[in-house]
């Protein structure tokens, strides 16, 4: 299937092992590509070394997306060490508050939208000059199936990812003419080691290798076809 | 799902996307069920190369737009190949029919073969595809998400493909899953002229696609989709953007 051999990839929130960003990580490295690894915790330095010792080339990278300067120097690592950049994949991200619409604190909706939507632009807003030297790439966004199948007392969640939906298919348009493409996927709650510990091990939980695959097609030449699609990975039809 | 070693039926595999799309799978290692109607040598040449990629390849002819012959024709392939494990419902045609021109015939040519068509090929499928834990992929169109002025019997058929592609995929979980890709212009129809080819390059952000794209998307969905089910995939290179 999807190939990466050559290619550079930068995965954001990679930082803890069971996570949806480690498991994207692994896939792309196992699939041959050279990655870069940004977190805003440390521990994402562990992840880089265990890949390496895997054989993957991979390098960490701590930086806080939600600033422009951190976005910048993900990039630019990825340019220092592996020459360019053609595949960046916006894991980076989280649900934050749960309760009722009418009572999210404001500085509360600041913050999801800060750690979904400002990750996300900023990280595509640093990549797209990379991946327009290269003569194209893929971004690959992480939407969330809510946005299609709205649910209650997460909206403010909710409302950004559909921000970041919005902003795929705008962004899509608007870099066609670079061959850059920009897509998402929504997945329902995956099988993270997070979500089993908080919600049980139910059997509905998308399985991390299923989510893996959507995201290695869009990312890849395999979907060069394909931009500005949101594809849902939910176990169900929708 | 692993695709070698697996039985696929393609439906229209005698030319165009069907005819990549049989090709495809046999690359990935499946043996392949050819189904034509209409196009009895491109079928040929389709079962020929897929036997020079060393896969099994069994023609199979029916006329889709008779449901007896469809639901029938599952069958057909599984006697043919000893097994079947993927259905690829690609036999529609795209007939440019001003809504002052369509007539009952002209209707049900399109709406026979397009939708009737794939839901009993699907239905006569899925006694296999269940024991199989098998799937399904319907060629849907961008033509059934947005409206095109003179093709709307077109249009009509491929929006029912999409519901169609929902429905079954509630109906036959968790046995088949069943998914759709909606192309567009990844193929355009052998009779437009240079300048309407002109302009939908133009007007695709990504450009012109090609019938490859159709077929990674589907391979897509058979061996990295396992958990995909009613999802429709748009490989479009953006025009529905537009």
């Amino acid at each position: 299937m999807a190939e990466f051999r050559g290619k550079v990839a930068l995965v954001t929130g990679v930082g803890r092992v069971g996570q949806i960003g480690h498991a994207v990580a692994r896939a792309l490295g196992r699939a041959g590509a050279q990655l870069v690894l940004v977190d805003r915790v440390a521990e994402v330095a562990e992840r880089a070394k265990e890949f390496a010792a895997t054989g993957v080339a991979a390098r960490g990278c701590t930086g806080d997306l939600t600033k422009p300067d951190d976005a910048r120097a993900a990039v630019a690592l990825a340019l220092k060490e592996f020459g360019g950049l053609d595949v960046v994949v916006n894991v980076a991200g989280g649900l934050l508050h749960m309760g009722p619409a009418a009572a999210i604190p404001v500085e509360m909706l600041d913050r999801e939208f800060a750690i979904n939507v400002k990750t996300t632009v900023l990280m595509c807003q640093a990549a797209i000059p990379a991946l327009a030297v290269r003569g194209g790439g893929a971004i690959v966004n992480f939407a969330s199936i809510a946005v299609l199948q709205p649910q209650a007392q997460m909206a403010s969640y909710v409302a950004a990812k559909a921000a970041i939906a919005g902003f795929t298919r705008a962004l899509a348009l608007e870099v066609a003419p670079q061959k850059i493409r920009v897509n998402a996927v929504a997945p329902a709650a995956a099988r993270t080691a997070d979500n089993i510990k908080q919600m049980g091990d139910l059997p509905e939980l998308v399985p991390l290798d299923d989510l893996v695959a959507a995201v290695l097609y869009l990312a890849s030449d395999d979907a060069r076809a394909v931009t500005g699609e949101i594809l849902p990975v939910t176990g169900r039809s929708i | 799902m692993q695709l070698a070693g697996k039985a696929a039926l393609v439906t229209g595999a005698g030319r165009r996307v069907g005819r990549a799309l049989a090709l495809g799978l046999a690359d990935a290692g499946c043996d392949v069920a050819v189904h034509y109607h209409g196009s009895a040598t491109g079928a040929q040449e389709t079962a020929r190369d897929i036997r020079q990629l060393g896969r099994k390849a069994e023609l199979v002819a029916a006329d889709l737009r008779d449901a007896r012959a469809a639901r029938g024709l599952a069958d057909q392939a599984a006697r043919a190949l000893g097994r079947l494990d993927v259905l690829i419902n690609a036999a529609a045609v795209m007939v440019r029919q001003p809504v002052l021109d369509v007539t009952p015939e002209s209707w049900d040519a399109t709406l026979d073969l397009n939708l009737r068509g794939y839901f009993f090929v699907a239905q006569g499928a899925v006694a296999h595809l269940r024991s199989a834990r098998g799937k399904i992929v319907n060629i849907a169109d961008v033509g059934g998400l947005e409206p095109w002025p003179t093709y709307v019997p077109h249009s009509i058929s491929k929006a029912g493909v999409v519901m169609l592609t929902k429905g079954l995929a509630k109906a036959l979980a968790p046995e088949i899953t069943v998914n759709a890709v909606a192309p567009g212009p990844v193929l355009l129809p052998d009779d437009w002229d240079e300048t309407t080819r002109r302009r939908f390059a133009e007007t695709t952000p990504l450009g012109l696609g090609s019938p490859d794209a159709v077929v990674h998307a589907v391979r897509y969905l058979l061996e990295g989709g396992d958990y995909v089910t009613g999802t429709v995939l748009v490989v479009d290179g953006g025009r529905m953007l537009r």
